[in-house]
Order: structure tokens, then C-alpha cells, then sequence
């Protein structure tokens, strides 16, 4: 049956407003979604005022300085701080991002900031990326050859073979492009994403792999790959500068031109 | 390869290859067609009836007419099918969709068949 209401708690509240302290200059306030399953209450954008003069200048720093200094129960994911890890993705102004990588001065106003889309929210801005995880576990992203490497030596590629892995090694699996993709939203339990297929076609696209076929045959799928309608906003959001549409689009000829 | 890919053990696998090719030979079908039936529309401007049931019957045009309701509705249909797939969950009816979808575009060709016919012959 259609649903013509929102499901419970889906409806946003405005929740607190921290003040910057006496004597901030350079005040920015930013917006952030907060909800916790530790209580029945709707999620709220709280909003908290930083002094940019001592905040670092990344979105990052000043949920750092945020959790630190205005509320500790404020919860993200972070680790490395220099886009490498992927853990701090979210979605920044209206675009999915790495906190790490956007610049404050980049967001004009004040910043907007929500867990990554279309996710289930574990707590504030962690969204369960289970399902995500589930779908690279099933593409199997490892080299398999059926001989071992020569003793002592690394497999051997030319120059050209490895330029076929650029844009693709680069991933660091922040999912901002599955969760910007409206494909993934409406077929995420069938569609693996273009997070996901990137991944994949970096292993089809290998020259030291030796089971191509074997894993066309596992992609060859009307829901799994040919729900991309090549809407690129993988692209377009993607905080590496990669492209899953061309990926996708590169394991399509793959598989058209076996 | 074990549980691959995520996510499709619940209904059967099937390959997205044919459609996505049939999909783009079709459309380069059907643009050409259309060519074919916008200038044989722009020439029946000037003519009676008698004149234009003669120019859509004849066997050439009404070959290339048939061709163009046939590959046209199959365009449409494979089409709709990705509209459907995408908007319908398996547990919402989308097989159902699917079938009502394909009867309303078979009768439709149908109809359009029949309907040359009786001009061409």
C-alpha cells in the first residue's frame, strides 16, 4: 500500500543553539543533524556557533572543536583527517563529502551538515553502511590467480597495465557516491552501487587477475549493474575527483564485448 | 563465487545485456524511422484522402510504418520496463506491472497493425 505520511521520527525538529563564547569574532554557525536511538525522540539540527579564528580550516576541525568544547555527544566517524581513510563522509552543504577534504570557506552561510543519505542512521552523523559492506565483501576485491607470485618477486605489469588501474586504486570506499546515486536509493537491496562496481571493475581491469570472466559472468545482472542509468552524480560528488559512471560504463563493454 | 553479488538471492538472476543492447539498436531504429515517417507526413499535406491512403498503402510505406509501431513500442516497452523495475518493488507487484504494461503495448501495436492493414489492402 502506498504510504502518504513520513514514517515516525523521520520529521526533523529544530533542536539547541550553542552560542560561540564571549569575545568570538569570526563566528560561523553550523547546522547539524542529530538524532540518537537512545530515546524516542524525532532527529533535530542543532546549531552551534564556532570561532573560526581558532578552528582549523576544514568542516572536520570544527566538529572536532564542536565534540570537544560545546558537546561531547556529538558522534561522526573519523580517522585520518587527510582523505585517505573515508571514514568522515557525510553530506556537507547539500553534497556528499569527505568533512576532512571540504573547506569551511567554501560553504557560503552556514554550513549544513547531515549523515550521508538515503542510510539507515546508527547515531547522528553515522549512518550503517552494513549493506555497502556487504556488496564489496560479495565482489570479492582481491587478486586471485591460480599460480602463486615467482618466489620473492611481485606480478609483473607493463607501464599501460598499470596506467588501466588510475582513477580506480584511488577509492578510499567512503561511499559518498552509492548514497548520492537515486538508483542506489530506490534498488539498494539488488543494485550494487557505483561504489561497489568501481571497485569491481578495478579487479576486471587488472591485468595480473586471472578470473575476468568469472567475475563479468557475477556482474552480468539486470539489477546488480544495469540499474546505472548514467545519471553521474557519483561523479560529480565523489571527493577523490574519480568516475564510478566510467568504471560502470567500462565493465558494460567488458561485458558487450566478450 | 559465494552469495554473488549481494542482495539478488531472492529472486532469479537474470542477464542485463540483451536488454541494454536492444535498447540502443532500437532507438537508432526507431530515429531513422521517424525521418522516414516525418517526411512521408510533411507529403500528405496536399493530398485527399484517396491520394493519402494510397501513399501510406503502399507496400514500401506501409512496410517501413509497420516496422516503426513495432520497434517504436518495443523501445517503449523496454523503456517502461527499466521505469518499472526501478519504482516497483518485487513484493509491490512489479511482475504484475510488467505484464499489464506488455498487454496495454502488444494491444496497441496490435490495433496499430490492423489499422495499416486496412489502408494497405
Amino acid at each position: 500500500m502506498a504510504e502518504f505520511t513520513l514514517p515516525a521520527n523521520s520529521k526533523i525538529t529544530s533542536g539547541t543553539h550553542h552560542k560561540a563564547p564571549d569575545g568570538a569574532s569570526n563566528v560561523r554557525t553550523f547546522q547539524i543533524y542529530r538524532w540518537s536511538p537512545d530515546d524516542d525522540a524525532n532527529p533535530r539540527l542543532d546549531r552551534f556557533d564556532v570561532d573560526l579564528d581558532d578552528c582549523g580550516p576544514m568542516v572536520l576541525d570544527a566538529l572536532i572543536k564542536i565534540k570537544s568544547e560545546q558537546d561531547s555527544s556529538l558522534t561522526f566517524r573519523r580517522s585520518c583527517r587527510e582523505g585517505i581513510c573515508g571514514s568522515c563522509s557525510m553530506n556537507i552543504d547539500g553534497t556528499n563529502t569527505l568533512a576532512c577534504l571540504k573547506s569551511i570557506s567554501e560553504v557560503k552561510g552556514e554550513v549544513k551538515i547531515f549523515p550521508l543519505p538515503h542510510m539507515p542512521v546508527v547515531k547522528d552523523l553515522v549512518p550503517d553502511l552494513s549493506n555497502a559492506y556487504r556488496q564489496l565483501a560479495s565482489i570479492e576485491p582481491w587478486l586471485k590467480a591460480d599460480e602463486d607470485a615467482p618466489d620473492g618477486e611481485e606480478r609483473r605489469q607493463s607501464p599501460e597495465q598499470r596506467e588501466k588501474l588510475d582513477g580506480l586504486w584511488e577509492c578510499v570506499l567512503c561511499f559518498s557516491c552509492s548514497t548520492a546515486c537515486p538508483s542506489y536509493w530506490w534498488n539498494s537491496d539488488e543494485y550494487l552501487g557505483p561504489a561497489v562496481l568501481l571497485q569491481a571493475y578495478r579487479w576486471v581491469a587488472d591485468s595480473r587477475d586471472e578470473r575476468t570472466d568469472e567475475r563479468l559472468d557475477a556482474l552480468d545482472d539486470s539489477f546488480a549493474l544495469y540499474r546505472c542509468h548514467t545519471i553521474m552524480n557519483c561523479a560529480k560528488t565523489c571527493p577523490k575527483g574519480l568516475n564510478p559512471g566510467k568504471a560502470i560504463a567500462g565493465i558494460k563493454s567488458e561485458i558487450a564485448s566478450r | 563465487m559465494a552469495e554473488y553479488p549481494a542482495g539478488i538471492q531472492h529472486r532469479r538472476r537474470h542477464s542485463g545485456l540483451a536488454h541494454w543492447k536492444w535498447q540502443r539498436f532500437s532507438a537508432v531504429a526507431v530515429l531513422g524511422l521517424m525521418i522516414y515517417f516525418t517526411v512521408l507526413l510533411a507529403s500528405l499535406g496536399g493530398l485527399d484522402h484517396e491520394g493519402a491512403s494510397g501513399l501510406v498503402g503502399h507496400p514500401a510505406n506501409a512496410a517501413a510504418l509497420a516496422a516503426l509501431v513495432l520497434i517504436g513500442l518495443w523501445h517503449g516497452s523496454l523503456g517502461l520496463q527499466v521505469v518499472i523495475e526501478d519504482y516497483i518493488t518485487l513484493g509491490g507487484g512489479r511482475n504484475a506491472a510488467l505484464l499489464v504494461m506488455r498487454i496495454v503495448m502488444s494491444s496497441v501495436g496490435l490495433a496499430s497493425l490492423w489499422a495499416l492493414t486496412r489502408v494497405a489492402l
